[in-house]
């Protein structure tokens, strides 16, 4: 008889099949059900299950948060993305040192420490910078462009302060008397510093008599009084102003009306000037 | 008619009704040289319109097979198993093979097998009508009513086909419900098998997870593919020439009417040439397939082949032979199969049907020149048969020798009328009681 106990032996097959566990295994493979079962639902269970595991259990939460930080640390620290060195342009030498004082870095840092945007806001927020270009070049080198404000106006807020302003009325500085900056125009009164434009509108006329203007002042916030020597003032309205200072200069040279005993030259009234003699003179 | 079978058959109806509504089948035909996998698709109504021109062919274009495997046959002699365990890793491998063919995994089976000693049996049943009109009630009545023969210890219905319903003295009705008559009786055909057999292939289909939706006589099967409508109709015998057995049907007005199975086959033919030759099986298989023949002419003296084996002897390996000898070898045998369904279908009247065709199928039928042999024995009208087409079967299983798969198809999709399917009558139900008692009530009160 034909040994029973070989047919278990492989190689003695003649026609191979397919085992009994390999059949149904295949069987339940062709299924679809447990195909969607194992492709898909456990890999995402097990996923869930273990992230559950994870968080869940806080000696593993803080292995993985020192882990991660260790990390981001390791690849912070690179000397690639070191910032060493920082160049100031554009700023006089007080605003360089200004700047670098209050910036609230310590070189060298890393990239990913560095934040622009907080950097940005603080050197804007320095009185004399009117806008900043901050960039990092090659080499870790931190380049900030400083367009400085340039002063135009001396301008007296109230009687104890004395700021300089740009051209659009921002304060660039303070300065502690008049004389420091004789060569700027003076500007006195509340508001004055939002209104500097209409300034600007006659500034230029007035060349002829600059040496005498002593300071414009604003009253009221509404308009200007421009203050020249021998206390003599002239009173503008608080609209269209150059046209009164046009005014003026027409009679100024047909006149030469300051030459006069005159403490007040009033244009608030269109339609009338109005002239103040001084004291004494009424009395003469 | 015995409960067990009625209930055993009809699970198997409600298992074939189950795959079909799950829209998989698988096919598993058990022969003795080769076992063959199907897995049908239902897939509603099938690419064929009718304006297409094609009708519905008689349920083939609503499948389509998905899955096609074969492999050597294991433990099968005779059509029947002998080894189960060989048998069920065949099965396996069939199985698992057009599974994965498919792409998908099908639970319900309909198995062929040609052995198993199949006997045909005439029954006759005759109930007279109690309303003068043929209902269901009265065809289920009617059914039941004829007498089942002895067949034997160990033996077991396979199946019980109506065949013929006569009212009164009108025979040859299809579907007589709805006719007035005094009396209804009816033919079946009932065919029985070995039940040892067919415990075994269930046995092995259990053990290979696949639940069975039907078991068909596959000489049923071959002549329901590869005879075509008309001599279905007209009358028709198909003898399955198979590797270990030859089945016969014979077929009248669509119904089969006769089946037998001889225990003859191809393998018979291989086993005489390696016993003429000195060669091994396989030699010998190889050389029946190439150079077999059944007419002998002239050329064939000078064909000669090579009768190549491993046996170290020089002598012995060397030898060569004519094909003329092969034919020689191989013509006796398959007289003697033909001779033998002559003699079956003369026992079971097939000279007295109006048309006498004769179609061969199954693998033997390949032979050179059998045709010509056949109708020398059977008769003039043979003709060589091929299994019809069905839609993604592939053209290596489109041969003769799958005429019984492809039958084993159509089966699945449009089984006959069997006894079990009309029904137990109400007459054999405890309700029949009630309604005397309901009777009662109305006489008496």
């Amino acid at each position: 008889m034909q040994p029973l106990s070989l047919k278990l032996d492989t190689r003695y097959e003649v026609d191979p099949a397919p085992s009994r566990i390999n059949y149904r295994f295949q069987r339940l493979w062709l299924m679809r059900s447990f195909r969607l079962f194992t492709k898909l639902i456990l890999p995402v269970f097990l996923c869930l299950a273990f992230i559950f595991f994870c968080f869940s259990n806080e000696k593993m939460l803080n292995f993985f948060k020192s882990y991660s930080s260790n990390a981001i640390d390791s690849f912070a620290d690179r000397p690639e993305l070191l910032i060493k060195l920082m160049s100031i342009e554009g700023a006089s030498q007080p605003l360089e040192r200004i700047i670098r004082d209050t910036l609230p870095i310590s070189l060298p840092i890393s990239g990913f420490d560095f934040n622009f945007t907080n950097i940005r806001e603080v050197i804007e927020s320095l009185d004399a910078v009117k806008s900043v270009d901050i960039r990092v070049i090659s080499g870790g080198i931190l380049k900030i462009r400083v367009l400085e404000r340039v002063p135009e106006f001396v301008w007296r807020k109230n009687p104890k302060e004395l700021f300089l302003l740009d051209e659009g009325g921002a304060i660039v500085g303070r300065v502690f008397n008049r004389a420091q900056r004789s060569d700027l125009p003076f500007v006195t009164g509340a508001g004055a510093d939002v209104a500097l434009v209409e300034i600007a509108n006659f500034i230029n006329l007035l060349k002829p008599i600059e040496d005498r203007v002593v300071a414009y002042s604003r009253i009221s916030e509404d308009r200007w009084d421009i203050v020249l020597d021998n206390s003599q003032r002239i009173s503008l309205p608080s609209e269209e102003p150059e046209l009164a200072v046009g005014q003026f200069l027409i009679l100024n040279q047909s006149e030469n009306i300051l030459d006069k005993e005159i403490e007040r030259i009033d244009f608030r009234n269109k339609q009338r000037l109005t002239l103040t003699l001084k004291n004494n003179e009424i009395n003469n | 008619m015995n409960k067990e079978l009625f209930q055993s058959q009809l699970k198997m109806r409600r298992a074939r009704q189950i795959a079909i509504q799950r829209g998989l089948i698988s096919i598993l035909d058990v022969g003795s040289s080769k076992i063959t996998c199907f897995v049908l698709s239902f897939d509603g109504s099938g690419e064929f319109k009718d304006s297409d021109g094609i009708g519905p062919m008689s349920g083939q274009s609503s499948f389509r097979i998905i899955g096609v495997a074969t492999t050597r046959s294991r433990g099968v002699r005779f059509g029947e198993i002998e080894s189960i365990h060989e048998t069920e890793r065949a099965i396996r491998t069939v199985v698992q093979a057009s599974q994965k063919m498919a792409g998908t995994r099908v639970d319900h089976v309909i198995a062929t097998f040609s052995g198993a000693r199949p006997r045909s049996y005439g029954l006759e049943g005759r109930s007279e009508l109690v309303d003068g009109i043929v209902t269901d009630e009265s065809i289920s009545r009617v059914v039941a009513s004829s007498e089942i023969p002895n067949i034997g210890v160990g033996r077991e219905i396979l199946h019980a086909q109506p065949v013929n319903f006569s009212i009164d003295n009108r025979s040859g009705l299809i579907d007589p419900r709805g006719q007035a008559g005094n009396a209804l009786s009816v033919d079946i055909h009932m065919l029985t098998v070995g039940s040892i057999a067919v415990e075994n292939l269930l046995y092995c289909l259990q053990r290979c997870d696949l639940e069975v939706a039907g078991l068909v006589s596959s000489s049923y099967c071959s002549g329901m593919s590869s005879l075509v409508e008309d001599e279905q109709e007209l009358g028709a015998a198909c003898v399955d020439l198979g590797g270990g057995s030859t089945g016969i049907s014979i077929f009248l007005k669509k119904h089969m009417i006769f089946s037998d199975s001889i225990r003859l086959g191809g393998n018979h033919i291989t086993n005489d040439i390696s016993h003429g030759l000195h060669t091994d099986f396989a030699t010998a298989e190889r050389i029946k397939t190439f150079y077999g023949g059944v007419l002998a002419t002239g050329m064939d003296d000078k064909e000669v082949i090579d009768l190549r084996s491993d046996t170290g002897d020089w002598e012995h390996d060397s030898r060569s032979v004519s094909r003329a000898d092969i034919i020689g070898i191989v013509r006796p045998r398959v007289e003697e199969v033909l001779e033998e369904v002559k003699e079956r279908l003369e026992v079971a009247g097939f000279n007295s049907l109006p048309s006498q065709r004769v179609v061969l199928t199954g693998g033997g039928s390949q032979l050179e020149g059998l045709d010509g042999l056949a109708s020398k024995i059977l008769g003039q009208q043979v003709r060589l048969g091929r299994p019809l087409r069905i839609q993604g079967l592939p053209q290596s299983a489109t041969g003769s020798a799958f005429s019984s798969c492809v039958g084993a198809s159509l089966f699945a999709t449009s089984p006959q009328d069997e006894w079990w399917d009309f029904g137990i009558p109400a007459s054999s139900y405890p309700a029949k009681s009630i309604k005397r008692v309901a009777k009662w009530f109305k006489e008496n009160w």
